[in-house]
């Protein structure tokens, strides 16, 4: 939808504020205000506002939190280098899968296909674990780690908490890119059905950030806020180095379980 | 030197948040505009004092489109709207383009298509002020946009 262009936001008043707009836009946006009160009024307001930010995050404040994430990564040419190396090392992997996959008698194997589940029959061991399903024709296929997906491929994932009542499902990408898929949104935790094999309410599509996608359930016996766990993968998701290996910086009493998706180039 | 965040933030700190607040609504938008400001200090090196507000509305942009691209990772969502079109959209200037935005920014090199697109289909700015924001000609802006608007159009056809 085009906005009508007497409509300004709220971001073109500050940006004029500052006289910092484009001269063409300010000129439209001085016109406008000679015009109508009320967007004079949302002018003047600006002070207010922003006096009200800078008390609900002092500038202190921000400038510490933004210095210790930015310091926390490597800087953006290092991560391209170190993107292009495991671009390489993603494409080498998925060279070699696709050519076991050609070896196999049949592309999917049956014991693959998701009936929907074995309910807590393939235990593995005393850990919560995830799995992860793509789907195709036939029904739903089962990866193991490190195969190989295309970006675009539907995947479905579920997880196994073995006891755990509380838990999340985040997943960081060979980008830098972070997504929480369980919960959706909030602020906390979601309860889990502690036993058997359980879907997550929705599938996910595998999109083409470089050379992997590492998912991770988090599960406790509390109930836990997701904010540091986001924090930690947004740190860990922006450290080429370990990032598709090492785990992610939280307390022991959340329990870790990653599964990790190689992307193959898209066919 | 160092990038004096506090300076910067007093300045454009409502700048930035009422960008970011307009692209993701109000929860996501104070995070969002933390995403900007840890990016501004990722690349200060690089970054020229001509016209900061721009830069910073461009960043906001970005790392806005960013976070819808990756809400919209889930097909059973709600039905796409123009951001999350031109969030998903193909990369017409080259793979990975989203990747290099902020060093082709901070380089005074080329902009990012998808960021005209929502100051152009979004925003409702003329092809003549995205051109001078950006600092390219209007041909440049148009034949940048053409891809991505024929793209978000044959979206717009498909889907009910």
């Amino acid at each position: 939808m085009k906005r009508d262009e007497h409509t300004f936001p709220d971001w073109e008043l500050a940006m004029y504020r500052l006289d910092e707009l484009p001269p063409a836009r300010a000129q439209t946006l001085r016109a406008a205000l000679a015009e109508d009160p009320a967007l004079a009024q949302r002018l003047a307001a600006m002070d207010r506002r922003e006096a009200e930010l800078m008390e609900r995050t002092p500038p202190r404040v921000l400038a510490a939190q933004v210095t210790e994430r930015a310091s926390a990564a490597p800087s953006a040419p290092d991560r391209a280098r170190r993107r292009r190396k495991l671009w390489w090392l993603a494409a080498e992997l998925a060279a070699v899968a696709l050519v076991l996959v050609w070896l196999m008698p049949s592309p999917i194997r049956q014991s693959q296909i998701h009936p929907f589940l074995d309910q807590g029959i393939r235990e593995k061991g005393v850990e919560p674990y995830l799995r992860v399903f793509r789907q195709v024709p036939e029904g739903l296929q089962e990866l193991g780690p490190r195969d190989p997906a295309s970006p675009g491929a539907q995947l479905q994932l579920a997880y196994a908490a073995l006891g755990r009542t509380h838990g999340a499902v985040i997943s960081i990408d060979g980008s830098g890119g972070v997504t929480l898929h369980l919960p959706q949104q909030g602020a906390q935790s979601k309860a889990l059905l502690p036993e058997g094999t359980v879907d997550l309410p929705s599938s996910y599509v595998l999109d083409d950030a470089l050379a992997f996608e590492r998912f991770f359930l988090l599960t406790a016996r509390e109930p836990f806020d997701l904010a540091p766990a986001l924090e930690a993968a947004r740190v860990l998701a922006l450290d080429p180095k370990r990032a598709s290996t090492a785990p992610l910086d939280l307390p022991r009493s959340i329990n870790q379980a990653d599964f990790l998706i190689l992307k193959a180039t898209a066919p | 030197m160092p990038l004096d965040v506090e300076a910067f933030y007093r300045k454009y700190g409502l700048l930035v948040l009422c960008r970011c607040r307009d692209l993701l609504g109000q929860d996501e938008a104070e995070d969002a505009m933390q995403d900007v400001f840890v990016q501004l200090v990722r690349h200060q090196g690089r970054l020229h004092n001509a016209a900061p507000s721009s830069l910073l509305l461009r960043i906001a942009t970005n790392v806005c489109l960013n976070r819808i691209r990756t809400r919209r990772r889930h097909p059973e969502d709600s039905e796409p709207g123009l951001l999350e079109r031109i969030a998903a959209a193909p990369d017409v200037e080259a793979q990975g383009a989203a990747r290099l935005f902020l060093r082709r920014v901070f380089a005074g090199q080329q902009e990012s298509t998808k960021v005209m697109a929502v100051l152009h289909l979004r925003d409702g700015w003329t092809l003549e002020e995205v051109a001078e924001q950006t600092g390219m000609s209007v041909s440049g802006v148009r034949k940048r946009l053409r891809g991505l608007k024929a793209w978000v159009a044959e979206l717009e056809e498909v889907e009910p």
